[in-house]
């Protein structure tokens, strides 16, 4: 017979919040790019003004996490899950920080001495936003090898970073009027490249409620 | 390969032992194969559902059962690596090994006298001596400052966790070396529960310490070590943080989260 169906509907729904978190977050890293890629001032300002709705997702989960903690009392799975989730939601508002900074880059980007489209944000963002996307439903489905494998794409990433870091120095160094476009660029890629690295650290959580084990994936 | 070290302590001084112990009622069989090793001045948990064999188990210890015909048990008890069912006296056993139960039971007489009970069954007559042991007792189960106005009045008198606390001193004023308890705060109060709970974790320092608890918390609470039987059996045993974290076997999981059905 199961038993504590109350609390197992709880932490359905904090799984729940969660995903609804991650939804929001992916939205915002979209179009943060997307405002990058046509420049798009109003939907910049529009990623910046609606961040704290995240900031706000994340205090309510760390609350109904502390409730459950505190009436339920769980042990084990249920509390690595918990804790996971708390870990989670805190990532993933770190994400919509990254998400903010390519939006406040975008604003500040140097048309007049704009440098061609680069195709390496597209690239690196695309890798990106699919890493956080996969990790929310790894975060659901608990998918140990899923995990593995979407922290592997984060090797792509750092190389596309490095490789366009190179390129963007060499850029620097010919052209110095195109120094604070190229820094700008710089940045919101940094900011991609973490995102990927956060994506990761979702995975390694997941890993993390199915074990016990903490486990770098991040190799 | 030699045993990793539990939190910290590199050399772990066993005080009681048991090697394949199987306790039969009659035709049922209500340990089985059960070896544990129980570490000095350590508190270890026994949690189980009812039925389990925990409170067996502990009654086996201090060989509770010896006077139940229909009781058999195989395999060895070792305590201080001796073989308590072969070359132990049995009385000298229960003044090592004391015991506290569910239910407060102080006998019905003073505080006092509940107290000076065990030294006088042992032998000691003289007041001055009863004194200083009573006094010693109780305030090792910090009971003193509460009841030294009222020493001779009805122990019956006390309320429940006063009560306990009293059974305790009453454990201790024989100087034994490992107490036992089956469900020591289940008939207790939240204050008199965290009373008892501060007392046991002070106790571990001269004394090793069983505690047989169905409160989860309370065994994450206090106990260094935790066993998990079921059906007669051990199913796992390891450092309490360790078990209610990452418990390995998935009936300690379901058990400790409440999910056992």
């Amino acid at each position: 017979m199961p038993t504590r169906l109350h609390f197992s509907e709880e932490l359905d729904k904090l799984q729940k919040q969660i995903i609804e978190m991650g939804a929001l977050v992916i939205k915002a890293l979209e179009r943060s790019v997307k405002a990058y890629k046509h420049m798009d001032i109003s939907l910049a300002r529009e990623i910046i003004t609606s961040d704290p709705r995240i900031n706000q997702s994340e205090l309510r989960i760390d609350d109904k996490c502390a409730v459950l903690i505190a009436e339920e009392q769980p042990v084990a799975r249920d509390l690595r899950l918990i804790l996971n989730s708390m870990r989670t939601s805190h990532t993933l508002e770190r994400i919509a920080d990254n998400a903010v900074h390519v939006a406040k880059s975008t604003l500040i980007l140097d048309e007049e001495n704009a440098l061609k489209p680069l195709i390496d944000i597209q690239r690196i963002s695309s890798i990106a936003i699919g890493m956080v996307r996969d990790a929310m439903n790894v975060y659901v489905s608990l998918d140990t090898k899923m995990a593995e494998e979407i922290s592997q794409r984060d090797k792509a990433v750092d190389k596309i970073y490095a490789d366009y870091l190179k390129k963007l120095l060499g850029v620097m160094e010919q052209n110095p009027e195109k120094i604070h476009h190229a820094m700008t660029l710089i940045f919101i890629c940094r900011r991609l490249e973490r995102i990927a690295d956060h994506a990761t650290h979702i995975c390694e959580g997941t890993v993390y409620v199915e074990t016990g084990q903490y486990v770098d994936l991040n190799l | 390969m030699k045993d990793l070290p539990m939190n910290g302590i590199s050399e772990k001084k066993i005080k009681l032992q048991t090697v394949n112990l199987n306790l039969y009622y009659g035709e049922m069989r209500a340990l089985k194969n059960v070896s544990i090793e129980i570490e000095s001045n350590r508190v270890t948990a026994f949690i189980g559902p009812s039925g389990c064999g925990k409170s067996t188990f502990l009654k086996t210890i201090d060989r509770m059962n010896d006077l139940i015909d229909y009781v058999r048990i195989e395999g060895k008890v070792y305590y201080d690596g001796i073989d308590i069912y072969k070359d132990y006296d049995v009385t000298e056993l229960r003044k090592k090994i004391g015991m506290v139960f569910q239910k407060p039971n102080p006998f019905p007489m003073t505080v006092y006298d509940n107290v000076a009970y065990g030294p006088r069954v042992h032998g000691i007559k003289k007041k001055s001596v009863l004194n200083e042991i009573v006094e010693r007792g109780l305030k090792a189960a910090v009971l003193w400052d509460e009841v030294k106005d009222r020493l001779h009045k009805p122990a019956l008198g006390l309320s429940g966790g006063q009560q306990q606390r009293l059974c305790i001193a009453r454990v201790l004023a024989v100087e034994p070396d490992v107490i036992l308890m089956d469900e020591p705060t289940s008939a207790l109060d939240p204050i008199s529960t965290a009373k008892i709970e501060d007392l046991i974790y002070e106790l571990k320092n001269n004394y090793t310490i069983i505690i047989v608890t169905h409160n989860m918390q309370q065994a994450g609470r206090i106990s260094d070590t935790t066993a998990f039987f079921l059906v007669g059996e051990i199913i796992e045993a390891g450092p309490t943080d360790h078990l209610f974290l990452h418990p390995q076997d998935k009936r300690t999981e379901d058990y400790i989260s409440g999910r056992f059905g």
